[in-house]
C-alpha cells in the first residue's frame, strides 16, 4: 500500500513544475548576455576595426603615439589616485569613529554621511562648486578644484565599506591583545589596521576606477579646462562620431582597470564587498 | 517533459521582460507623432492644443546635442517622425539618405510666411553627396528658430571695442580669467578661424567669401587654428556649453562667447526683466550686452525634418501646418527666447481690456520688445531696417544705443548676417584632423620623458604593491626576523602549552 502510494506521489510529481536551480538561472544567463557581454564584445570588435568595419590597430597606434591622449590617461590616473589617498585618509577616521563610538547609536550619524548620496550628483556637483566659489576657497588652482569635487563625491564610497569591515570585526580580538599587553596604539596598528585592509581595497576599487572617468565633476570643477580620459570617449562617441577610436579608449582603460583590481586584490573572494545599507 | 515545460516558461520570463521593452511599436501610427526636440526648445502648452484640435496625440522627447540625435537616427531610422537638427546636421543626414524632402504644397500660409532672407540662404546650400546631391536644404526642412554667435559681454568693465573683434578683448590683462569660449569644438573651431584670418574677413567683399575663409578645414588651418586657441587658453576662466549665461549674470566672467538665444536670456535676466518663478522680477543686477564682431561669425538655423523611417504622412503635416501658424510661432519666440525663422502672417491677440485685435510678429515682437523711440529725444538712437527679414514695406525700429545689444541678439541687421556664414558639415577625415587639434587645446601635453618617468614609476609601485602581497610565495622576499621575541626582551618566562597540564 505503501509502496503504491510512493509511486502514485512519483508519478504526479513528474508532471509537477519545479524549477531546477540551473533553469531558473536562465534569464540572467540571458541579461548577462545580452546586457554585459554583448557590449563587451561590441566594444572589441569596434575597436580592432576601422570605420570601413576591416580588421585594423590603426585606433590603438593612434591612442598610443599621441601624447596629449597619454597625458591625458596619466592625469586621469593621478588624479584618480590623489583622490584615492585622500578619501582614506579622512574616511578611515570616520568610519573607526562611527562604528566605536556611542554617537552613532542606531546608524543615525551614519545615516547623515550616506544621505548626500541620495541626491543627484550632477546636482550635489553644482551646489558644491557654488558653495566653494561663495566661501571663497574655489578657483585658485583647477585640478585642486577637480580633487576637491571628487573627493566629495566619493567621500561615501570609501567610508562604507570600511565601516563594514570594523563594524562585523570580532571584538574579541581586540580584547585579547589588549589582554595580552598590548596598548591601544599597538591593538590599532597590529589587529584592527591589518583586519581592515580588506574594506580599504574595495574601498580603493569604488573609488579610483569611477574617478578615472566622471567628467561630469572635472568639467563642473575644472570649468572644462582639465580633461580626463572619460571626457575623451565621450568626445569620440558624440563630437567626432568615431566609435573605433572610442572603443579602444575604452579598452585600454578596461585593462587599466583590471591591472588596478588585481593590484589591490579586487579578485580576492574573502573580501567583504559589503556596503549595502 | 518537465524540464522541457520549465526552459518553456525561462524563455517566456525572459520574452515578456522583451514584449515590455517592444511594445510601444505595436500602437496604432496613425494617431501617435513622435517628435523629437532640443530641450526647453517649445511651448509644450502647443503641443496639448495640437492634440485637442486634430485628436492626434504627440509623444515628445528631447536631446541634448545633434550628434547624440544623430545616433539615435542611425541606431533606429523609425525612432521618430520628425526632428529638430541643426543645418549642419541636415546636412549630412540628406547625405547620407536619413530624411525625406517635404511637400511644402501641405503646410498651408508656410512659404509665405517664412522670411525671404531665410529662404534665400536655406536654398543656397546644397547637399554635396548621395542620392539628394544637388537638392537644396530648403527642401527638406520646415524652418524653427534661427540665430547667430557672438561675445556677451558686461558692459562695466569691457568696452564695446573690445568686442567689436574676436581677439580683443583677450589683449586687455585686466579680462585674464574672466572670459569663457564654447567646449563645443565646432563653434570654438570658427571662433579660431575668425582670429586667425582676422585681417583678411575684414576685407572681404560678400558672405562667399567670408563663407569661404570660415569653411576652411585645409590641414594648415586647423593647425594655426589649434596654436591660436591654445595661445589663448591661459587666460580663459573655462569651456562651458551652458553655465556661462549663469557665469556672467553672477558675474564670475566678464565676457564669453554665446549663442543668440542665451545671450537674449542672460541680458534680460542680468537686467532684471525676466520673471522668477513665483512670478516676481529681480532687480537689475549688471548691464549686459552682445556683439556680433567684426570679421564675421557663425549664423544656424534649426528646423523640423523627418526622417526616412517615417510614414506617418498625414500627422507629420498636420504638425507643421500647426507650428508654423504666427500664433504658434509668437508664442514660441516668447517662450524660448529665440528667433523664428517665420516673420509674416497675421493673426489675433487679447490686450489688457481683453479686446481683441489684429497683429503680426513684428508689431508684436520687434516694436513691442525693443522700440524705444517715444522716450528717445529726436536725433537719438539707432534706426534699424529689418526689411531683409520680413519683406518689403516699413520694417524699421528705433532702439537707444543701449538696446541695440538686446535688439541683434534676437534680430540682427542686414550688415550683419551679411558678414555671417553657415559652417558646412565636416568630412569623417576633417573630424579626425579636427579632432587631434581640439585634444591638443583641451588637454595637457608633457614632455615625452616625463611621461615615461610617470609611468615607470606607476609600473614600479604597483610592482611593490604585489610582491608585498604575494610575500608568502617569494621566500626570498621574507624580510629578516626579529631575533629577539617579545617575552624573550621583557624577560618573561615563556611556558609552551604543552606543558601546561605539567605544572
Amino acid at each position: 500500500m505503501t509502496e503504491k502510494f510512493i509511486n502514485e506521489e512519483k508519478k504526479t510529481r513528474k508532471f509537477s513544475f519545479a524549477f531546477s536551480r540551473k533553469q531558473l538561472c536562465i534569464p540572467y544567463g540571458l541579461f548577462l548576455a545580452l546586457f554585459v557581454v554583448l557590449p563587451l564584445l561590441l566594444i572589441v570588435f569596434y575597436a580592432f576595426t576601422d570605420k570601413d568595419g576591416g580588421f585594423s590597430l590603426a585606433n590603438f597606434v593612434r591612442f598610443f603615439t599621441s601624447s596629449t591622449t597619454i597625458t591625458t590617461v596619466i592625469i586621469s590616473v593621478l588624479i584618480g589616485l590623489a583622490t584615492t589617498l585622500i578619501c582614506i585618509v579622512i574616511a578611515y577616521p570616520v568610519a573607526y569613529i562611527l562604528a566605536r563610538s556611542n554617537l552613532n547609536r542606531g546608524g543615525t550619524l551614519l545615516m547623515l554621511f550616506i544621505m548626500p548620496m541620495w541626491i543627484n550628483f550632477v546636482l550635489r556637483a553644482m551646489a558644491m562648486k557654488d558653495l566653494l566659489t561663495l566661501i571663497g576657497v574655489f578657483g585658485f588652482n583647477n585640478y585642486v578644484n577637480v580633487i576637491i569635487g571628487m573627493v566629495y563625491d566619493y567621500l561615501p564610497f570609501m567610508i562604507l565599506p570600511i565601516y563594514t569591515v570594523l563594524i562585523k570585526m570580532d571584538k574579541s580580538l581586540i580584547e585579547a591583545s589588549k589582554d595580552l599587553g598590548a596598548s591601544s596604539f599597538k591593538t590599532f596598528t597590529k589587529v584592527t589596521f591589518p583586519l581592515s585592509m580588506s574594506g580599504i581595497a574595495s574601498g580603493i576599487t569604488m573609488v579610483f576606477m569611477p574617478t578615472m572617468t566622471c567628467y561630469v565633476i572635472s568639467d563642473t570643477f575644472g570649468n572644462g579646462l582639465i580633461t580626463i580620459i572619460g571626457k575623451l570617449i565621450d568626445e569620440q562617441f558624440t563630437t567626432f562620431q568615431n566609435w573605433n577610436l572610442g572603443s579602444a579608449m575604452a579598452m585600454v582603460l578596461l585593462v587599466i582597470m583590471l591591472v588596478s583590481m588585481w593590484v589591490t586584490g579586487g579578485f580576492k573572494s574573502d573580501d567583504v564587498r559589503g556596503t549595502n545599507i | 517533459m518537465k524540464k522541457f515545460i520549465s526552459i518553456a516558461l525561462a524563455l517566456m520570463l525572459t520574452s515578456s521582460c522583451f514584449t515590455l521593452f517592444g511594445c510601444t511599436e505595436s500602437k496604432e501610427q496613425t494617431s501617435v507623432l513622435r517628435v523629437c526636440n532640443c530641450e526647453d526648445y517649445i511651448d509644450e502648452e502647443l503641443l496639448t492644443e495640437f492634440t485637442e484640435e486634430t485628436g492626434i496625440v504627440v509623444e515628445y522627447s528631447t536631446y541634448g546635442t545633434n550628434e547624440n540625435l544623430y545616433n539615435e537616427l542611425v541606431i533606429n531610422p523609425n525612432s521618430y517622425d520628425l526632428v529638430v537638427p541643426s543645418e549642419y546636421m541636415i546636412e549630412k543626414l540628406a547625405e547620407e539618405g536619413r530624411i525625406q524632402k517635404l511637400d511644402f504644397s501641405k503646410i498651408n500660409g508656410y512659404e509665405d510666411n517664412l522670411s525671404p532672407f531665410i529662404k534665400e540662404r536655406l536654398d543656397s546650400l546644397k547637399v554635396k553627396n548621395g542620392e539628394y546631391k544637388g537638392s537644396s536644404l530648403y527642401e527638406f526642412m520646415v524652418g524653427y528658430m534661427w540665430g547667430t554667435m557672438g561675445w556677451v559681454y558686461n558692459t562695466e568693465y569691457v568696452s564695446s571695442e573690445e568686442v567689436s573683434s574676436w581677439d580683443g578683448v583677450f589683449a586687455n590683462s585686466e579680462l585674464d580669467n574672466k572670459i569663457t569660449i564654447k567646449d563645443a569644438v565646432r563653434d570654438s573651431y570658427i571662433v579660431g578661424l575668425a582670429m586667425v584670418y582676422g585681417d583678411q574677413l575684414k576685407q572681404s567683399k560678400n558672405n562667399d567669401e567670408i563663407s569661404e575663409i570660415l569653411n576652411r578645414v585645409d590641414r594648415d588651418s586647423i593647425n594655426l587654428v589649434g596654436d591660436k586657441l591654445n595661445s589663448i587658453k591661459p587666460m580663459l576662466y573655462g569651456f562651458e556649453v551652458d553655465s556661462g549665461k549663469n557665469d556672467i549674470v553672477l558675474g564670475n566672467i566678464y565676457a564669453y562667447v554665446a549663442w543668440s538665444g542665451d545671450a537674449a536670456y542672460a541680458i534680460d535676466v542680468a537686467a532684471g526683466e525676466v520673471e522668477d518663478d513665483d512670478g516676481t522680477f529681480v532687480e537689475n543686477i549688471r548691464d549686459l550686452s552682445y556683439s556680433i564682431p567684426e570679421e564675421g561669425s557663425n549664423i544656424w538655423f534649426d528646423g523640423f525634418v523627418m526622417p526616412s523611417g517615417s510614414t506617418n504622412h498625414d500627422a507629420v503635416y498636420k504638425f507643421l501646418e500647426f507650428i508654423s501658424r504666427p500664433e504658434s510661432v509668437y508664442r514660441n519666440m516668447n517662450y524660448t527666447g529665440y528667433t523664428s525663422m517665420i516673420g509674416g502672417g497675421e493673426f489675433s491677440a487679447e490686450d489688457e481690456n481683453g479686446e481683441e485685435y489684429q497683429t503680426d510678429i513684428f508689431s508684436e515682437v520687434v516694436l513691442g520688445w525693443f522700440d524705444e523711440s517715444e522716450d528717445l529725444e529726436e536725433g537719438e538712437g539707432v534706426l534699424v531696417d529689418l526689411s531683409y527679414f520680413f519683406g518689403e514695406g516699413d520694417y524699421t525700429v528705433t532702439v537707444s544705443e543701449e538696446g541695440f545689444g538686446r535688439l541683434i541678439a534676437q534680430y540682427p541687421t542686414a550688415e550683419i548676417v551679411e558678414r555671417c556664414a553657415i559652417m558646412s558639415n565636416f568630412s569623417s577625415e576633417t573630424l579626425m584632423d579636427i579632432n587631434d587639434m581640439w585634444e591638443g587645446v583641451k588637454g595637457e601635453t608633457f614632455p615625452s620623458w616625463l611621461i615615461i618617468l610617470i609611468v615607470c614609476v606607476i609600473v614600479l609601485l604597483m610592482a611593490l604593491m604585489v610582491l608585498y602581497r604575494n610575500k608568502d610565495k617569494f621566500p626570498w622576499l621574507k624580510l629578516p626576523e626579529r631575533k629577539k621575541s617579545y617575552a624573550e626582551r621583557k624577560g618573561l618566562k615563556v611556558i609552551k602549552i604543552e606543558e601546561i597540564s605539567d605544572i
